[in-house]
């Protein structure tokens, strides 16, 4: 992965508010996502299934940590989530955004509903812009391509003489825990 | 028809909206790689579809079907609604969530839902606010652009008898969280859709707060309501349009949420189990044969209502009770809603020309006024012209509101 494009996603994504982290390999990423969550003082979160999440011994350290990963349901949304876990599908980094493509255990919702929205992702995963990660993916993945969800930080509405309002319906904060595989 | 020339503070309100949001496009363009490249591909695109729309939307249909896309054309506003509350009869529910989209109001789909005991909550914040304000949406991406804190609170307090703030966050807060209540127990939700793809059959839906999205994730049906205009022939395209309408809505490469929706989802899988398209016409099939298709390129981004002296002037309440407001709805008002609201409206123009400028898709827009004002003076009594110039040298007689605007983006 060109280092070019991960400071450029990197770049973007602060542009729009989002913090980050980067970790040389998965297992450091564990540890990372394992700290930022404890200084949350967090125990449930809403995440996708953990096999989904590309990170090896995931749902094993969060059973060791004290943290249940809810699978999203109608059940169990609430107005007061407080976090969401994903990984991402992919990155582009001219708009610092994350590309989301919905599948059973790889709900949308976590990065929707909660208050935080931490997302895991891949290096290899960085594409130059909208047009390349298309281009890629209507080769290799055309069915996700026309069903993807993509997110450039966090929800804000600005209908109120433009102040920004952050974490209108979806998250206030986005955190990326970048890694190398 | 009277002309509304907006009180002072209102005035204020929208000449700092114009000012912010003008100069937040102007430099997002600037940054962007290669923008005057993707503004004549967006241009392309949208001539594309417009120089054949029936049989792109031909191919649309077939390619939603094929999808388990429930499809419907409907030639007006009377048969979209109609549409509308058979679908919700037969899903057996009476109430439904619903984006902000001039579509919606173009067709009046609330009226439409109250006649027939169907309760109809705007999710958007901004197109909320203003029906709990009892208005009408001033532009097409900030419905509430013209409101006030101070109205915004005064509405709060009376209306959900809330403690008076003048403070945005505080006010944005109060909004927040009825609107998120419900949000999470979406069960049918009525989307108007900003473009859609004919070779892959998608529909995009573009926000900045996840309405959009969460109603796409949560919601069990859709009903989706797409202008027959605003469509493009493949992703490619839709790509193009995707980044001009950020740029120039938003001044952003991408909005913080672009939805994808295509297919009804399994199970196990977040999106809608059904989904049902209704294709709008009302008269853009005729718009197109009276030699005004170009006025259709229109994506409704919003960027000429902020580079205009008249829209700071008199704000969306000056165009006729219409979801088309600024430069744009003066040119198509008269088109598409009503004949006679182009005698008024053709007047609506300083012709200083901005509105094309800043317009991302080059809608002719002074042009298309001329071409009203011109059909006009073909067809009204001679008598009628003392009254439109009355009309114009009044909206004209603020030289000191107009010089400095117009000076400021010269520069720029």
């Amino acid at each position: 992965m060109s280092s070019s494009l991960v400071d450029l996603l990197i770049q973007n994504w602060e542009r729009l508010g989002g913090t980050w982290e980067r970790w040389e390999n998965p297992i450091n990423a564990r540890l990372a996502l394992l700290r930022y969550l404890h200084e949350q003082k967090r125990t449930e979160v809403l995440a996708w299934r953990a096999d989904e999440i590309p990170i090896p011994g995931l749902a094993q350290a969060m059973q060791d940590a004290g943290i249940d990963l809810l699978h999203p349901h109608r059940r169990n949304l609430s107005p007061d989530l407080a976090l969401g876990l994903t990984g991402a599908d992919a990155a582009l980094a001219a708009s610092g955004s994350l590309v989301l493509v919905p599948a059973a255990g790889r709900s949308w919702l976590p990065g929707l509903i909660p208050i935080h929205h931490v997302a895991l992702l891949p290096t290899h995963r960085i594409y130059a812009d909208l047009r390349a990660w298309r281009q890629d993916w209507r080769k290799s993945r055309p069915e996700d391509a026309a069903r993807a969800l993509i997110i450039s930080g966090p929800s804000f509405s600005d209908d109120i003489e433009l102040h920004k309002h952050y974490g209108m319906f979806g998250p206030r904060q986005v955190h990326l825990i970048l890694f190398d595989e | 028809m009277p002309i509304m020339i907006a009180d002072q503070r209102t005035h204020h309100t929208l000449h700092r909206m114009g000012s912010l949001t003008s100069a937040a496009r102007r430099s997002a363009w600037r940054h962007t790689p290669d923008a005057e490249d993707l503004r004549q591909e967006a241009v392309a695109a949208r001539d594309r579809v417009l120089t054949d729309l029936p049989g792109h939307l031909a191919r649309l249909e077939e390619t939603a079907r094929a999808h388990g896309v429930a499809v419907y054309r409907a030639g007006s506003a009377q048969e979209a609604n109609r549409h509308i509350i058979r679908v919700m009869r037969e899903l057996g529910v009476t109430d439904a969530l619903r984006n902000h989209h001039p579509l919606l109001y173009e067709i009046q789909v609330d009226r439409a839902a109250r006649a027939n005991a169907i309760q109809l909550t705007p999710l958007h914040p901004g197109d909320h606010l203003t029906q709990l304000a009892g208005e009408e949406p001033g532009h097409p991406i900030w419905p509430a652009g013209h409101l006030t804190v101070e109205s915004i609170s005064a509405t709060l307090q009376e209306k959900w008898r809330v403690p008076e703030t003048y403070n945005p966050d505080h006010l944005a807060s109060t909004v927040r969280m009825p609107l998120r209540r419900a949000l999470l127990r979406a069960h049918t939700a009525i989307l108007g859709v900003d473009f859609a793809s004919v070779q892959e059959g998608v529909f995009l839906l573009l926000d900045n707060d996840g309405h959009n999205a969460s109603l796409a994730g949560l919601a069990r049906h859709v009903i989706l309501l797409l202008s027959i205009e605003q469509i493009a022939a493949t992703l490619d395209d839709l790509d193009a349009l995707i980044q001009v309408f950020s740029l120039s809505a938003w001044a952003r490469p991408l909005p913080a949420y672009v939805t994808h929706l295509q297919s009804p989802a399994r199970a196990d899988v977040d999106g809608p189990r059904t989904i049902h398209l209704i294709l709008v016409d009302n008269r853009r099939t005729e718009i197109i044969e009276e030699g005004f298709g170009q006025a259709l390129r229109c994506i409704q981004c919003g960027a000429c209502h902020t580079v205009c002296p008249v829209y700071q002037q008199i704000g969306g309440a000056g165009y006729a009770h219409s979801p088309y407001t600024g430069p744009i709805g003066a040119v198509v008002n008269p088109l598409l809603l009503r004949p006679d609201l182009g005698e008024p409206q053709a007047y609506l123009c300083a012709g200083c020309g901005h509105c094309q400028a800043a317009c991302p898709v080059d809608v002719p827009i002074p042009e298309m006024l001329h071409a009203h004002r011109r059909h006009l003076a073909q067809t009204r009594p001679q008598g009628d012209d003392k009254r439109y110039f009355t009309l114009w040298r009044r909206l004209l007689s603020h030289p000191s509101l107009f010089i400095p605007f117009i000076r400021r983006d010269r520069k720029k």
